[in-house]
């Protein structure tokens, strides 16, 4: 991906999905809001409530900073701040249409329909479709016409369906849906498909993640349910989930940890690897304890990384390796034979730890691993000796 | 029943000592001046009838009509001033379009009949506006079924099962017709065709030979046989009504 290309509109992350039952509706999102890379919310709530039985989920899109020329930095810290205020548009809207239906079940002396609150949707969104830019559905439950779902994407079209799904990730589920979904399901096996259906946008969508939110609605009133992250069946090539470092780290380091540091390891007496983030590349430094630098490799990051660069402590067993000031806070660790396990190991929990410290960043890790991987392999470990298995994909 | 508010009743703006505003008792008795209104809700529907004094030979049959449709689902009857009818069901036909336009359904025919008579009351609010004279009776058939709303001068509203104004429309006489009828066949069990024949029997039972001349009948219906739609009563129906009217009067005149 160019990271000059600000002008290319691009979806906000999410995924959402109004499927209809025998009896009602359930309506499923995920959780991460992202804001170019980084995901400002990881356990947002996009299932927002309408009345007492119509709610409605919400998605948004950013649009396209056409025409504006301004020096690079400045274009791609705007789109991205543009992407946070645009989300919410869904947000304004769906407020307007609560204080619309909240009048209009107070004339009427009873419950909105759900055709009624999508009808209000639409309204706003195609009177105003040159400022707003959303993507909804709305789901609910009335006792005129039963459960329904009302799919009002970009424009402001409302249409009437058995289920819809909307957001960046539903690109991935439009085959999905055609060969899964059937009429007349049970609440059950709505429920299990949709959440199916989230978990796996969520494993091919970059910007859908987080845990799973579903919100049934039928006759006998609401019910919410949430699916953490890690209780999600895992995909093709999908990686254990792994908790991450900081906690161990934080636990036995007194000093407050940085973001995306340069982390530092020594092996015995001839290797450093250390992999600092600055601004733009990844360092993967080699060198001799004693200075000389063996081989140093350079990676140009796909788009800025701001974060800053201070460096991090390694478990209680800290020696101080009499290095100057800077290099102070290497560990050292002798190197033993029957102990490369344990190195491996160590480099995977190394490499994990940067991973890890990145959750936020919808960079791919893999490229790291990949570069740390190449090092290793060959000259100083085994070929026999597989660290873990490596996705096919790298950014 | 009428007294004379003087001093109190020029403007109905004004409350008489004892709690009554004549202006709008005055409007009332304007409707009073025009021909009868009467309709029923049955089972499956609601229907309304006029009896239209014909004031003039000259006037073409069908025309100067006193039921008019209000929207696709209800339709309105009007007795009093010609024109202040008009005006109130030109607004009902503005509030039902907005409404739908609004919110994506046919206006419930309860937020209907609110709305036409906060309308009507609007206008005995000012000194700069004059009552409406003429009051409104609204049939309608939503999805929470047929409904029958009558609208007075004053602003009142409320549902019937069956409602009368104009000339003849004072009670007791039509009541005594309705529940003669309710004796019989209960109102809740009858459909709108049975229901059509009810009504012509009433019309044609109140109105007074000696006093008003020709009348013609106007009859309107909504109900599952209309498909739910507001719609004159099909001809064939409608001659047969008269007919069983009129042999139902011979009947009454020879007891």
């Amino acid at each position: 991906m160019d990271s000059g290309d600000v002008n290319a509109p691009h979806s906000m992350g999410t995924t959402i999905i109004g499927v209809t039952y025998d009896g009602g509706v359930v309506l499923g999102a995920d959780s991460r809001t992202s804001t170019g890379m980084y995901v400002a919310n990881r356990a947002s709530d996009k299932i927002t409530q309408l009345t007492d039985n119509v709610y409605v989920c919400r998605s948004g899109s950013v649009l396209k900073i056409a025409g504006i020329k301004i020096f690079a930095a400045f274009e791609k810290w705007f789109s991205e701040l543009s992407l946070c205020s645009l989300a919410a548009d869904s947000q304004i809207v769906s407020d307007y249409v609560r204080y619309f239906l909240h009048q209009h079940t107070i004339q009427l002396g009873q419950p909105s329909t759900v055709k009624v609150a999508a009808n209000l949707v639409r309204l706003l969104s195609y009177n105003n479709k040159n400022m707003l830019q959303t993507g909804l559905i709305v789901g609910g439950w009335d006792k005129y016409e039963g459960g329904k779902i009302y799919g009002i994407p970009l424009g402001g079209t409302v249409l009437e369906l058995p289920f819809t799904i909307g957001g960046s990730g539903s690109s991935y589920l439009y085959g999905f849906f055609d060969q899964a979904w059937k009429e007349g399901m049970t609440r059950e096996e709505a429920e299990q498909l949709v959440v199916k259906a989230v978990s796996l946008a969520i494993a091919r969508d970059g910007a859908s993640g987080g845990v799973v939110r579903t919100v049934t609605i039928n006759k006998d009133g609401v019910t919410r349910k949430f699916y953490p992250g890690d209780t999600l069946p895992l995909w093709h090539e999908e990686m254990e989930p792994q908790n991450s470092l900081l906690d161990t780290l934080s636990a036995a380091s007194p000093e407050p940890m940085g973001l995306f540091q340069c982390i530092t390891v020594i092996f015995g007496n001839c290797q450093v690897i250390s992999l600092s983030f600055e601004i733009k590349h990844l360092f993967c430094k080699l060198h001799r304890s004693n200075g000389h630098h063996v081989a140093l490799m350079k990676a140009k990051m796909p788009y800025p990384v701001l974060y800053s660069r201070t460096n991090l402590y390694f478990g209680p067993t800290i020696k101080k390796a009499g290095l100057p000031a800077k290099e102070s806070l290497y560990v050292r660790i002798d190197l033993v034979e029957e102990e490369i396990k344990t190195i491996v190991r160590l480099i995977d929990t190394v490499v994990r730890a940067a991973a890890s410290l990145i959750w936020k960043d919808t960079v791919s890790k893999i490229s790291i691993q990949a570069h740390l991987l190449d090092l290793l392999r060959g000259k100083y470990l085994d070929a026999s000796y597989t660290v873990y298995k490596l996705p096919e994909c790298i950014i | 029943m009428s007294s004379i508010g003087t001093g109190y009743d020029l403007s109905v703006t004004t409350f008489s000592p004892d709690g009554r505003v004549f202006q709008i008792e005055y409007a009332a008795k304007a409707v009073d001046n025009s021909g009868t209104v009467v309709a029923i809700k049955c089972k499956d529907g609601v229907v309304m009838g006029v009896e239209k004094l014909i004031a003039s030979k000259m006037m073409l049959p069908g025309s100067n009509r006193r039921i008019h449709a209000v929207h696709r689902h209800s339709g309105m009857a009007v007795a009093g001033l010609a024109a202040d009818g008009r005006q109130i069901v030109a607004r009902a036909k503005s509030e039902a379009t907005n409404y739908e336009s609004v919110y994506g359904e046919p206006i419930p025919v309860k937020e209907l009949a609110a709305r036409v008579a906060s309308y009507v009351h609007l206008c005995t609010l000012y000194w700069w506006l004059r009552p409406f004279g003429c009051g409104v009776i609204l049939g309608g058939y939503d999805r929470d079924g047929p409904q029958l709303y009558m609208i007075e001068p004053s602003g009142i509203s409320y549902r019937y099962f069956g409602a009368a104004i104009g000339k003849e429309g004072r009670l007791p006489k039509p009541i005594y017709y309705i529940d003669r009828e309710i004796e019989k066949l209960k109102l809740s069990e009858m459909t709108c065709r049975q229901g059509v024949i009810e009504v012509a029997k009433i019309i044609y039972g109140v109105h007074d030979e000696a006093k008003d001349k020709a009348f013609e009948l106007e009859m309107s219906w909504v109900c599952d046989e209309s498909n739910r739609q507001h719609q004159k009563v099909p001809d064939s129906l409608l001659e047969e009504a008269k007919e069983a009217a009129k042999a139902a009067l011979e009947e009454m005149d020879a007891d």
